[in-house]
């Protein structure tokens, strides 16, 4: 006859319903006659119902919603920090030519700025008007305001853009200073020596 | 008599929307967030007594299927996968806890022995409604240690196979058999007042 502790295994099984047959007449009869693993059969029973009927609790409302957002921020995270190797080297050349656009912009500005600085200490424009043939190798004198207005007949930044090598404003400067010539008093024409 | 439960074809298993999943399909892994959040939940709540802590536990359980959605191999269950992550990381958060509490007196949670519920508040005299049998059953299971805590619960609460629990916690069927029955009847020493009002 089997021992209360050879019985054991079979009655832990018992209580998940894993003995039929010759295995459960058997038990069957031992639990019959043997008060103690009765009770450890009870036991384990009650306890097992007792889990089993346990409430069963519910995630919150916003459980999903939360995840979602987890997982979106996730993926936009991981986008920005790990591109994949062949989406890198379109990505890294345009980078590039940005770089080197935005460099040759400033660089450019910069040299306008310094173009324009300079040019307002030597002035480009009465060299060129000096070139032109003024009649008599004379030059205007600055002291007369009407020699200013023709040495500078309008702001640089506009001659710089449009007019320099313009044509037309040469035919303009030279009319302007023809009109100006009459209009200057003789003295203050000089004769040039070369 | 009971009735057999109906295999619904247009259901697709857990594998088959784990597999859509891994081929890109968003709207499977929102029907595995659905089928498995709540008895997730219940697993974790029961094994950490905690809810908040349970679920956000159960959040990282889904982020790390996201993550990993192309570690799973379809030669394991898709549920046994995702208990034995959600199982890791409650397991992750008990230790934790654990040493944060380090240095009280009055943790008694870990050890292997038997434990006695604190008679505080209770007596087999006392009536007890529902409510309150379901917080001291879980504060008994609380005072298990984790090892029995954890199988004790996925086979009575989640009522797993002992195959399947073998697997999610990676031990002999037989040790998962005895660490059941032990943790049972540890249980009722503890929930023996109850027992009274039966």
């Amino acid at each position: 006859m089997k021992s209360c502790k050879q019985f054991e295994e079979v009655i832990f099984d018992h209580v998940d319903n894993l003995v039929s047959g010759e295995k459960r007449k058997e038990l069957d009869q031992h639990l019959g006659q043997c008060p103690p693993c009765q009770e450890m059969f009870k036991n384990a029973k009650e306890v097992s119902i007792r889990l089993h009927n346990l409430n069963r609790i519910k995630t919150s409302s916003d459980f999903e919603t939360v995840l979602r957002t987890r997982i979106t921020m996730e993926r936009s995270l991981n986008r920005g920090v790990f591109i994949n190797w062949p989406m890198r080297l379109p990505t890294y050349a345009i980078s590039g030519v940005l770089v080197i656009l935005i460099a040759f912009f400033v660089a450019s500005v910069m040299k306008g700025e310094l173009l324009f600085t300079n040019s307002k200490k030597s002035p480009g424009l009465p060299s060129l008007i000096s070139n032109q043939p003024i009649g008599n190798n004379s030059v205007i004198q600055n002291s007369s305001p009407a020699a200013e207005a023709i040495h500078f007949p309008m702001d640089w930044k506009t001659i710089r853009g449009t007019a320099i090598n313009s044509t037309e404003y040469e035919r303009n400067a030279r009319a302007r200073l023809d009109s100006a010539h009459t209009s200057i008093p003789k003295e203050t024409i000089v004769p040039v020596e070369f | 008599m009971t009735t057999p439960i109906k295999s619904n074809e247009s259901q697709p298993s857990d594998e088959d929307l784990i597999e859509r999943f891994q081929r890109g399909d968003l709207y499977a892994f929102d029907l595995i967030v659905k089928r498995y959040k709540d008895q997730l939940l219940n697993f974790i709540y029961r094994f950490v007594g905690n809810q908040e802590e349970a679920e956000d536990i159960i959040q990282e359980t889904f982020l790390r299927v996201y993550r990993k959605r192309k570690a799973y191999k379809r030669i394991a269950k898709f549920s046994t996968w995702i208990y034995t992550i959600a199982g890791n990381l409650a397991r992750t958060e008990l230790r934790r806890r654990k040493r944060r509490k380090l240095f009280s007196v009055t943790d008694l949670g870990y050890e292997d022995r038997d434990y006695e519920i604190s008679d505080e508040g209770h007596s087999p005299e006392r009536e007890v409604d529902g409510v309150m049998q379901e917080e001291i059953i879980q504060k008994a299971i609380e005072k298990l240690s984790p090892k029995f805590r954890e199988v004790i619960v996925l086979r009575d609460v989640q009522e797993l196979s002992y195959e399947e629990i073998s697997k999610i916690i990676n031990v002999p069927i037989g040790t998962v058999k005895s660490r059941v029955n032990r943790g049972r009847l540890r249980l009722q020493a503890q929930l023996k007042h109850l027992r009274a009002k039966k």
